[in-house]
């Protein structure tokens, strides 16, 4: 292989990390709203309740 | 500056300077005698790996501020370092044996600085495992703590591995200077920069995860009582 082949492998794979990384943390957040709308729906029929 | 402001100030100056450093490593620096094109690795490589012990040392701190004021805070901060820290060392690991392969003409080779950074990177991806396997808060933060401040020992042993042992792998921060022409210094410097920002937005935003997670799970225990 080229050594420009190794270079762009190279940056692909340090910016795609990077991006993967950044997906998941945006997956977490997802996943914490979505546990808080659930909590909020909760409390709301407690709240109805008493 | 308040909470907003930084929230936002740190992924807008990443979103600046990443490109900058990008476009000065591809258009400014030039190309090195030896190695060609393929040196234009070590600019992200080196940034990288300066991120990943800076955020081992944040780890370490956190970790002993746990420890003396047993705070969710430090153990958020700790957490997030950690996490932080393994990504971007697994992204040495990766762009240094990129780089090896043409250099050396091998992926992988037992060399005092590639073996302390392998260790390091197993201490620290073992405190990942650990704390998720471990369910109770302050024992997680606990254990997590003592780790990271026992594992932040081997971070100044990679950095003078390539001094204390014989080693092939490059130094450039040497005891003498830099040795660096001053516009690949500069690209360098802007490299580490950008690096450094784009890992601190990273860290900014982890941080603020983990203390909304303890607060949902908070909310969820009491709801449950």
């Amino acid at each position: 292989m080229e050594h420009s082949t190794y270079l762009i492998i190279a940056y692909m794979a340090i910016w795609s990390g990077l991006s993967a990384y950044l997906f998941w943390l945006s997956g977490r957040q997802r996943q914490t709203a979505r546990r808080l709308e659930i909590l909020s729906n909760q409390l709301k029929r407690q709240e109805n309740r008493s | 500056m308040t909470p907003l402001n930084r929230a936002t100030f740190l992924p807008a100056l990443a979103t600046l300077l990443v490109p900058l450093a990008i476009g000065m490593i591809f258009f400014y620096a030039p190309l090195e005698k030896s190695m060609g094109i393929i040196q234009k690795i070590f600019y992200f490589h080196l940034s990288l790996a300066g991120a990943a012990f800076l955020s081992f040392f944040i780890a370490c701190v956190s970790g002993i501020m746990y420890l003396l004021k047993r705070q969710r805070i430090w153990d958020a901060r700790l957490a997030a370092s950690i996490e932080i820290g393994v990504v971007l060392t697994t992204l040495v690991l990766i762009s240094g044996s990129l780089w090896g392969r043409p250099i050396w003409n091998t992926w992988w080779t037992w060399d005092p600085r590639l073996t302390t950074s392998l260790i390091l990177w197993f201490i620290f991806a073992s405190g990942l495992i650990l704390r998720s396997a471990i369910d109770e808060e302050s024992k997680r933060a606990t254990f997590c703590a003592v780790m990271a401040i026992i594992g932040f020992v081997d971070v100044p042993i990679v950095f003078l591995s390539a001094r204390l042992w014989r080693s092939i792998h490059p130094t450039v921060i040497r005891s003498a200077g830099i040795g660096l022409e001053s516009s690949m210094l500069v690209t360098l410097v802007v490299s580490m920069v950008a690096m450094l920002v784009f890992c601190a937005a990273l860290f900014h935003l982890r941080c603020i995860q983990h203390q909304q997670e303890s607060t949902v799970r908070d909310l969820q225990q009491q709801l449950q009582l």
